[in-house]
């Protein structure tokens, strides 16, 4: 196994120190904004139907074809935003930042493309809390765009004017719901809003917007740079071109790696990683951040990518692979994610707000050896509830690794529930030994 | 406008295109569960109590939130969505306070309605009880919060923020923490709350209450003290419907009688105090643009909305007119014409205000309001006060006879008695404003155009060559559109009247929950009432004469503007 390197091709030089990705004429020196100046000619339609033919998918979390984003927003004439979503929130996730590190402009050149594929004038990327310390020079860097021409008024001569905006985040999760960040730049309580209306009709300030994850609009620019066909040879046929893991947890090799869709996930663990860490055994594998579905050690033989994911229970979302050695208790990692979640809920419906501290107790009260099988099946019930009533997607992925670590590892569980002695669990107030 | 079609629960319904689910199922008698929903609010889809089924999806929508579409198919229930439903209401009752009997909502309560309906009590309590830690805010003269009891259905900050524009309530923290709070941990007080009670009108829960102030009526009767009542206008409106009737339903009589079984002494009807104030307001209007006085002159009987003036337009106080509210105007004259008349001693009058608002209960205790060397008034209670006493005391009030208000004051004319509706002051200012200036009669007593829901109401009565430019506002939203106006020097008006409720009086937040279809009716109603009154002008009315014959002197004269007018403070400190 080895790193198809597309989107991170300059990470090399840039380690080296002799590319300075702030500096659009270094950007543009090695083919930056090839794939702009290509879409520039295009009509709209047209480079929607690339998009199509490269079979991109966004990179985000559900994996929507990014295609029918844009179709949905193409037409009528009144204003139109696109947002890039660097609310890179879910834990165990650094690969927007890696992106935005190492080639902002390609980010802001895929932007611009999908600006031009809806006539979209003006753009805004909402920056994590977390990644404030990049706000000033991903500013620079947008201000280097402009004073070569490729963004802002009338870009390389065509006519088509595109500028963008940077908005910070102030650290909630729930921010990175599409229409929770829209509130958030609007400068409102980051809440998600009910759908319909979809953003593709009254997205930001009540505009058709068009959202996506800043890995997905930076395939864009290769797309456009080589071609569809050319992009669509990577990957696999659901899941073309590659995608960016960042892999933590117990495990020897950790970062972010770009590698075509479709890697295999044992493969990727024992071999390009170098196996768990300490010499200990593989517990299970949380796909997907926070949110992603637990697997046990037997069930990690899958390729990586969307519809594989999905088809295990979890989604693949945002590639991050998070790696537990049998030093942990499952149990408790549910629990940790289960916190995760309680606080992060942004409290506005009623199944995720008090869902999410309800599973938190149920799931502590099991960890601490104080649990019944009951309450399995009222955590169920919660998950079923949550799943399908919730208004928006944290109510219903927060169940997704709930639901997947109890049937993956539901004689963890039942231990727990018959008082055995747990060494992780005892630590956060389980039964002694 | 384009018919939908679709079905729902298998029978087929057409809708006008924009239509909600929750409303199409109304056709095809279908009340879905809602708890966060209100008809006069935009839908939140918060509660997530009414979902249903669409196209057989496994995900369910919200009813109150989702639009009809051609060809949908809609199921609204079966045993996964009652299910759900219950599981939701059982997730609120693990936060909510169990302590239903001894809460002031209990009977009243939406949250407890929907338990009752929808059998919340089949698992018992499967989950961990935990109730917020949240003291009680009592501060405010009006408005009680009990935070404990709120389910987070936003509806208040609705009508604080949207309606009012007094944003004195907001959403704090996240997740299981979010609470809703007043900003910086201020108590209401502080705030530049206006005591409005809106927010009490759309509470489900006992989150917000009004003070319940009749104890302080039944020890000033053990006490031993005259209990002087006065009856604002609108309540012979509201009452009835606070005890169960249509929205509409007039009982004035009834409400003199049940009165006097609770051991009311003397019920005045306030309709007496609004005549004053349209002769009081009436006259300094035309004082005000024969001397070139600060214009456009601006009504002063609504104690909310003068406080929201005093807190974001302090500068602008001038333009209020000085005369008090007709609480407040009633208040002195009840401790001195009316108790020489009664032969009282006004030391031993408790005067106690039956009032369809909650910043009366704020207005009464505003420091200047001892014109008549005593507390002008002593207790305010709201028509659901009123009702709730009624109640205790287990009076039939629907087979009660009828009997007529005590004197001196009796029964006032139909231009006090129209105050209760939006545009009625103006209205019945109107009336003896054109009567007094133009020394003629009018030719027509309805002024329609001053009449409706529209927010903000213009019209210009021509009197017989000088044309008066006149608007009408409610609700605080468009008060601070036309203040923004006055700010700016731009309004074109001579004379405007704003009411902080919508709708006016009759929509107070001393009613019955309110929405703009039962406002409707009691509007239609008041109107109705006016039209049957043998008086129709203020300064018909022979007892209005015979004050100013023998104790007033003159409208705007000394002695009324010592007991009648008052002035205005500045609290622009409130808004940080």
């Amino acid at each position: 196994m080895k790193e198809q390197l597309i989107l991170l091709r300059n990470r090399e030089r840039y380690d080296e120190g002799t590319y300075n990705p702030l500096d659009a004429t270094q950007y543009l020196a090695c083919d930056g904004f090839a794939g702009l100046k290509r879409a520039l000619s295009m009509t709209s339609q047209e480079i929607i139907e690339e998009v199509k033919a490269s079979g991109l998918r966004g990179r985000g979390g559900a994996g929507f074809p990014t295609w029918r984003k844009l179709q949905f927003t193409v037409g009528g004439d009144g204003v139109k935003y696109v947002v890039c979503n660097a609310d890179e929130g879910e834990p165990g996730t650094n690969k927007d930042r890696v992106l935005l590190t190492v080639d902002p402009c390609a980010v802001f050149e895929g932007m611009a493309i999908a600006g031009k594929a809806i006539g979209a004038h003006y753009g805004y990327i909402y920056l994590r809390a977390e990644y404030r310390y990049m706000f000033d020079a991903l500013k620079g860097a947008i201000q280097s765009c402009r004073d070569n021409n490729c963004l802002g008024k009338d870009i390389f001569g065509s006519g088509f004017d595109f500028d963008i905006e940077l908005r910070m985040g102030n650290g909630a999760y729930v921010c990175g719901e599409e229409t929770a960040l829209f509130e958030s730049i609007e400068g409102k309580r980051g809440e998600p809003r009910f759908r319909p209306p979809y953003p593709a009709t009254y997205g930001l300030f009540g505009k058709p917007t068009v959202s996506n994850n800043v890995e997905t609009l930076a395939n864009l620019a290769p797309i456009f740079r080589n071609g569809a066909e050319w992009y669509a040879s990577f990957g696999t046929e659901g899941s073309t071109g590659t995608k960016l893991f960042t892999v933590s947890g117990n495990i020897y090799r950790k970062g972010v790696f770009e590698l075509p869709m479709g890697a295999n996930l044992k493969e990727l663990i024992y071999d390009f990683c170098g196996g768990i860490a300490d010499g200990r055994q593989l517990l299970g594998v949380q796909t997907g951040g926070a949110s992603g579905a637990i697997v046990n050690a037997d069930q990690i033989d899958v390729a990586l990518d969307i519809d594989h994911v999905s088809a295990s229970g979890g989604r693949l979302a945002c590639g991050t692979i998070m790696v537990y050695s049998d030093k942990n208790c499952i149990v408790d990692v549910l629990r940790n994610d289960l916190d995760f979640f309680r606080e992060e809920s942004c409290g506005q419906c009623t199944p995720c707000r008090e869902g999410t501290f309800e599973l938190y107790r149920l799931v502590s009260k099991i960890a601490k050896g104080q649990g019944s099988v009951a309450d399995l099946d009222t955590i169920e019930e919660l998950c079923e509830v949550m799943k399908n009533t919730s208004l928006c997607g944290l109510g219903v992925s927060a169940t997704v690794p709930v639901s997947t670590c109890i049937s993956n590892f539901r004689g963890e569980f039942l231990k727990h529930i018959d008082g055995d002695y747990c060494p992780v669990c005892s630590l956060n107030g389980g039964k002694k030994a | 406008m384009k018919m939908i079609h679709l079905t729902i629960d298998g029978c087929p319904v057409s809708a006008p295109e924009g239509t909600t689910i929750l409303e199409a199922a109304r056709q095809v008698h279908i009340k879905i569960p809602t708890l966060c929903y209100h008809e006069d609010q935009p839908a939140k889809a918060n509660c997530r109590l009414c979902v249903v089924e669409i196209n057989g999806n496994q995900q369910l929508q919200t009813a109150c939130s989702t639009p009809i579409a051609e060809g949908m198919s809609v199921k609204t229930t079966s045993s996964r969505i009652t299910r759900y439903r219950r599981d939701i209401l059982e997730l609120i009752f693990a936060r909510h306070p169990h302590d239903c009997l001894s809460c002031q909502k209990s009977g009243r309560c939406e949250l407890q309605d929907l338990a009752a309906q929808l059998g919340v009590q089949r698992h018992g309590n499967r989950y961990y009880y935990d109730v917020r830690k949240i003291p009680k805010d009592n501060s405010s003269p009006s408005i009680s919060r009990d935070p404990t009891k709120c389910i987070l259905c936003t509806r208040c900050i609705v009508a604080c923020r949207d309606m009012q524009t007094c944003d004195c309530i907001a959403k704090e923290t996240r997740g299981y923490n979010t609470n809703i709070v007043l900003p910086f941990g201020q108590k209401l007080v502080d705030t530049p709350c206006v005591n409005c009670g809106q927010c009490y009108q759309v509470c489900p829960t006992g989150a917000i209450t009004i003070h319940d102030d009749s104890w302080k009526v039944y020890d000033a009767m053990d006490e031993g003290k005259t209990i002087v009542a006065q009856v604002a206008p609108s309540v012979r409106i509201n009452l009835a419907e606070c005890l169960g009737a249509d929205p509409g339903t007039v009982s004035t009589g009834k409400i003199v009688t049940a009165m006097k079984r609770l051991g009311f002494h003397k019920v005045l009807d306030a309709d007496f105090a609004a005549d004053l104030t349209i002769m009081e307001e009436g006259t300094e209007l035309l004082h005000r643009i024969r001397d070139g006085g600060v214009m456009p002159m601006i009504t002063s009987c609504c104690p909310a909305w003068v406080k929201f003036c005093e807190t974001y337009y302090p500068e602008q106080t001038d333009h209020l007119s000085t005369c008090k509210s007709p609480q407040q105007m009633f208040g002195p004259v009840i401790k001195t014409w009316c108790a020489e008349k009664m032969g009282l001693d006004p030391a031993n009058i408790c005067s106690v205000s039956i009032m369809p608002c909650t910043a009366k209960k704020f207005e009464l205790a505003r420091e200047e309001m001892n014109a008549s060397g005593y507390r002008d008034v002593d207790v305010s209670i709201t028509v659901q006060g009123l009702a709730d006493m009624i109640r205790a005391a287990g009076i039939q009030f629907d087979d009660l006879e009828e009997t007529p208000f005590d004197s001196p004051t009796g029964l006032g004319s139909g231009a006090g008695l129209i105050f209760g509706a939006t545009g009625g002051v103006m209205e019945a200012a109107l009336r003896t404003v054109y009567e007094v200036y133009t020394g003629e009669t009018l030719p027509r007593l309805d002024f329609e155009e001053v009449r409706g829901m529209e927010g903000i109401k213009e019209a210009t009565i021509d009197m017989k060559g000088t044309k008066i430019r006149v608007c009408i506002a409610h609700t605080l939203a468009n008060a601070r559109k036309v203040m923004e106006m006055v700010k700016a020097g731009t309004a074109p008006y001579d004379f405007i009247e704003i009411m902080a409720c919508p709708g006016g009086c009759i929509s107070g937040g001393g009613n019955a929950p309110r929405t703009w279809a039962k406002v409707q009716e009691r509007a239609k109603a008041i109107y109705e009432e006016d039209r049957k009154l043998p008086i129709r002008k203020s300064h018909e009315t022979p007892e209005i004469q015979q004050i100013y014959k023998e104790f007033l002197g003159e409208p705007c004269g000394e002695k009324a503007h010592e007991l009648l007018h008052t002035h205005y403070c500045n609290r622009s400190d409130l808004v940080r």
